[in-house]
């Protein structure tokens, strides 16, 4: 498998979709991995179940993370990502519709790097998603 | 006793005092009478000697005439001895004043004499012979005591002359003093102790009588009357020891003074004699003195003890059977008279005011010590009052304090039941006197009849109380009078207190109005015990209410917890997943235009433009909504911040999302705003996107923003020259999605307004606006000062 650069937790497929499209803006698209739930993601981040196969197992770059998600939320993702020494550094961004201000604070006493609520209209969404990675990925130093 | 002496004393001292002035009156009446004898002694003895000198004188005179006479007898003349002789003698027996009688003859002798003498006589020695010679007239000689004839005498010589004036012969004669100071002594006076001398001036006594014999011829010229004679030489008085010795009042007077027959006549009076009987009277009338003074005092001295010492005694018995609170004292038999009567009197009248004072006193120290013990009793069931915890523990405990310590001898209390009926419920003293109660008996009890008559019974006749009526035959002697009080709880007879008394004179008035009170207070309490009662029960019920009501709060509570809950849920499923398919809509429809462009009509674009515009307007209407919701469930925090400073900080957000056609913004100086700043933030965000959103029209858009504080609220205000609103739907204004302008003007989801309007009130602030249309609008808001609540 190749080196990916940003995970994307996302359960909606057009959500993905436009994150797709906004990231193939910036040319960020070919590295991009995306786990529809939160188990998945899990599993893909420390390389068990399914992908007990990856070895090593590098951390990618970003992760966009919804909060909405089957199995295990995003919460609780984030908690598990900034609880494991392996993953901790990563910098995760909230990438989400909710802006409960519930979720935000959760979210930042757990550690999240950033946390972006999703435009409903669309080219402020793929701005937005530019900007994002733009940011994590090329404007801001990552632990890398 | 010693102590009445000195009243007797005091009596005896007038009686003795008054006796000196009158001793002095006699002694001095004494001395009077002394110093008026003596006087009238020394007058009398003054006049006697004046009498017997003028009688020497007489007799001289008549002796001198006696001799002329004589010298005429021729016998005489002749001197013829023998005839003469007979004469003389005849003549000197008759004529006893001359001691003798003489003839002699011019040489002195004595021819003839009546007296015989022993022995020739001759003559011419003697000085008045020689004188008679010489002048030939009588001569009287030098009193002397004669030789021959042994007794005092005044030779008198009578020269006889011839006619040829020769001397032929002398007659003379003696005259007898002694004789006639005898018979002078003893004729002139009668008094004894008198005593009369005649002296010579040489101071020899030529006669004295009494003692003539034994006095006559001496001479006592050391003697003290001669020294006084011989001090004053003249007529006069004095007290002087005679010759004798004896003190004597003397009076003295010279005859023939200056003469050789100068003759001194001393009259005396024994002075102690003269005054013995005035001595004697002084001393009787001092014996006299001491007699009634002896006897006044006895009488004084028995009169005092009759008169006042016996009435004092008496006084003083009594006054110290007083002293010893032995008040029935009195004085005692008769009253004497005079002030002693008096103070008797006044003593006994005393006495019994005081008797009847301190029976009074004793009165009324019985009385208060009665009205102590029921005071003391009251007392006592005031506080049984606060510690009984059942009505029966207390009506228990007030009979027997009633009984114990109000000391009377039965008490018992009756209640009545919920039908009405009496009951005996407490009772003390019964034990005592045997007595057993039965409510069956009640209804002749003085219980029934107070209750019945809701006033206070007093029986003074045991025969009247049914109750105790047949208790035995001694209980008449247990008591003798009793009352019976009602007990009020608000206008109710709740029962009866009935109090006996072995005495008939315990109930009085004030007796009464203390064991009212005592009543009024078992009534009280146990109308007090009873609402505890009832109020425990009710405090049990509200317990038990309070309970079930906070079990029913806590199912609400949960009930409105999960109500909340959902609506939470439900506002974030809201906000989350309504939001993920307008984004789709959004999106895709965009991908759409981008990707396939080309193949699109304007129509086509158009309708692609719609599409989109409808999904991000009910984006906007979502988060609208679901601000609005969000402020119902959230609690103000209030605290106080820059409110200009959360105005600078929207504004410049306000101003990144929006750079073209900014309008010129002026910012007053405002207060301090107390509130929650992230609500309050949410207004000014909505009220300044509003004033942005109508000033787009204007050509030179102009807001204003300011404050002012007062005492109670702070004002803030935005104002703008936009396109304003028709003040005829003001009413609209503030309502949650009313739009006063359509969406093709200007866009909005009509809720901004309504969210400012419930943030502002949530702060217990008002807002309001003022517009004209195509003039601008100004909203208002205002916060108040002090403590807001949530």
């Amino acid at each position: 498998m190749d080196e990916v650069d940003i995970l994307m937790v996302e359960d909606n497929s057009n959500d993905a979709e436009l994150t797709m499209r906004a990231l193939k803006k910036i040319s960020l698209a070919n590295r991009v991995h995306w786990s529809k739930d939160g188990a998945e993601a899990l599993d893909f981040l420390f390389c068990t179940g399914n992908y007990a196969h990856r070895s090593p197992c590098p951390t990618p770059r970003l992760v966009l993370l919804d909060i909405k998600l089957p199995k295990i939320d995003g919460v609780e993702v984030l908690r598990r990502i900034k609880a494991d020494e392996r993953t901790r550094a990563m910098p995760v961004v909230m990438l989400t519709s909710s802006a409960e201000e519930r979720d935000v604070m959760e979210s930042y006493k757990l550690g999240v790097n950033s946390y972006i609520v999703k435009p409903v209209e669309f080219s402020r969404f793929v701005q937005t998603v530019a900007d994002v990675g733009l940011y994590w990925m090329i404007t801001n130093k990552g632990p890398h | 006793m010693p102590a009445f002496g000195s009243v007797r004393s005091r009596l005896l001292a007038p009686v003795l005092l008054a006796s000196v002035p009158i001793a002095a009156l006699v002694i001095y009446g004494s001395l009077e009478a002394h110093s008026m004898a003596i006087k009238n002694a020394e007058r009398e003895l003054q006049s006697v000697l004046k009498l017997a000198a003028d009688e020497i004188r007489t007799t001289m005179t008549g002796a001198d005439q006696f001799l002329g006479a004589l010298a005429q007898a021729p016998s005489v003349q002749r001197a013829d001895a023998k005839s003469c002789q007979q004469l003389l003698t005849t003549l000197h027996k008759e004529h006893r004043a001359y001691a003798n009688l003489f003839v002699a003859t011019p040489d002195g002798s004595v021819v003839c004499s009546a007296v015989p003498s022993p022995k020739p006589i001759n003559i011419k020695d003697r000085e008045y012979f020689i004188g008679a010679l010489k002048t030939g007239k009588t001569t009287i000689g030098r009193p002397n005591i004669g030789r021959f004839v042994r007794r005092a005498v005044i030779p008198i010589v009578h020269p006889i002359r011839n006619e040829r004036g020769q001397t032929i012969s002398i007659v003379g004669g003696a005259v007898d003093l002694a004789t006639f100071g005898n018979r002078f002594a003893q004729e002139a006076t009668n008094r004894s102790g008198l005593t009369f001398t005649v002296r010579d001036r040489d101071d020899t006594i030529l006669a004295r009588f009494p003692d003539n014999d034994r006095w006559a011829g001496s001479d006592h010229a050391n003697a003290p009357v001669t020294k006084a004679i011989r001090a004053l030489r003249k007529a006069g008085v004095a007290e002087a020891i005679g010759v004798d010795g004896v003190n004597r009042i003397h009076a003295f007077l010279p005859v023939f003074e200056g003469r050789l027959e100068e003759l001194w006549l001393i009259a005396a009076v024994d002075k102690a004699e003269l005054l013995a009987e005035i001595d004697a009277a002084f001393i009787r009338d001092m014996l006299l003195l001491v007699l009634i003074v002896t006897i006044a005092g006895i009488g004084a001295w028995t009169l005092g003890d009759v008169a006042i010492r016996h009435p004092v005694a008496a006084l003083l018995h009594a006054t110290q059977r007083i002293c010893r609170r032995d008040y029935q004292a009195r004085y005692g038999g008769a009253y004497p008279g005079g002030e002693l009567g008096v103070l008797a009197r006044s003593f006994d009248e005393m006495a019994s005011t005081m008797q009847q004072h301190v029976s009074d006193i004793q009165h009324a120290r019985e009385e208060l010590m009665r009205r102590n013990r029921t005071l003391k009793t009251l007392s006592e069931c005031n506080q049984a009052l606060i510690r009984a915890n059942t009505e029966v523990e207390l009506m228990q405990r007030i009979c027997k304090l009633i009984v114990e310590h109000g000391e009377y001898a039965l008490a018992y209390v009756c209640a009545t039941d919920a039908s009405g009926k009496l009951q005996l419920v407490a009772h003390a003293g019964f034990d005592a006197h045997a007595l057993t109660p039965d409510n069956s008996l009640l209804w002749r009890s003085p219980a029934t009849a107070a209750l019945t008559r809701r006033e206070y019974i007093i029986v003074t006749d045991p025969a009247h109380d049914g109750l105790l009526r047949t208790r035995g035959p001694n209980h008449r002697e247990l008591w003798k009078a009793s009352v019976t009080l009602p007990l009020f709880a608000a206008d109710a007879v709740i029962g009866t207190i009935s109090i006996y008394s072995e005495s008939t004179d315990r109930f009085d008035g004030a007796e009464i109005d203390l064991l009212a009170e005592l009543a009024d207070d078992l009534a009280y309490g146990m109308n007090n015990l009873r609402i505890r009662v009832a109020r425990a029960q009710a405090a049990e019920e509200i317990l038990r209410l309070n309970s079930e009501l906070e079990q029913r709060v806590q199912e609400r509570t949960a009930q409105l917890e999960a109500t909340n809950r959902e609506l939470e849920s439900f506002s974030y499923s809201v906000s989350h997943d309504l939001r993920a398919p307008l984004r789709a809509i959004d999106g895709f429809s965009m991908i759409l235009e981008e990707d396939y462009a080309p193949t699109f009509d304007d129509e086509g674009r158009r309708l692609l433009a719609v599409v989109r515009n409808n999904s991000q307007k009910m984006g906007q209407l979502i988060d609208d909504l679901l601000a609005f919701s969000r402020l119902g469930r959230e609690p103000v925090v209030a605290v106080d911040f820059d409110m200009q400073k959360l105005v600078e900080d929207v504004l410049t957000e306000l101003r990144a999302q929006k750079q073209d056609h900014w309008p010129t913004i002026e910012i007053e100086p405002m207060p301090i705003a107390r509130g929650d700043r992230s609500l309050l933030r949410q207004v000014w965000v909505n009220l300044l996107s509003n004033a942005i959103k109508f000033t787009r029209a204007t050509t030179e858009p102009r807001i204003k923003i300011g404050g002012e504080g007062e005492a109670h609220e702070r004002r803030y205000y935005v104002r703008d020259n936009g396109s304003g609103f028709d003040m005829r739907y003001y009413d609209k204004l503030f309502g949650v999605f009313q739009r006063l302008h359509s969406a093709d003007e200007y866009p909005g989801t009509g809720v901004g307004l309504a969210i400012v309007h419930r943030v502002v009130t949530r702060h217990g602030g008002r807002v309001w606006a003022e517009s004209k249309v195509g003039a601008g609008a100004t909203f208002y808001f205002s916060l108040p000062s002090g403590v807001n609540h949530g």
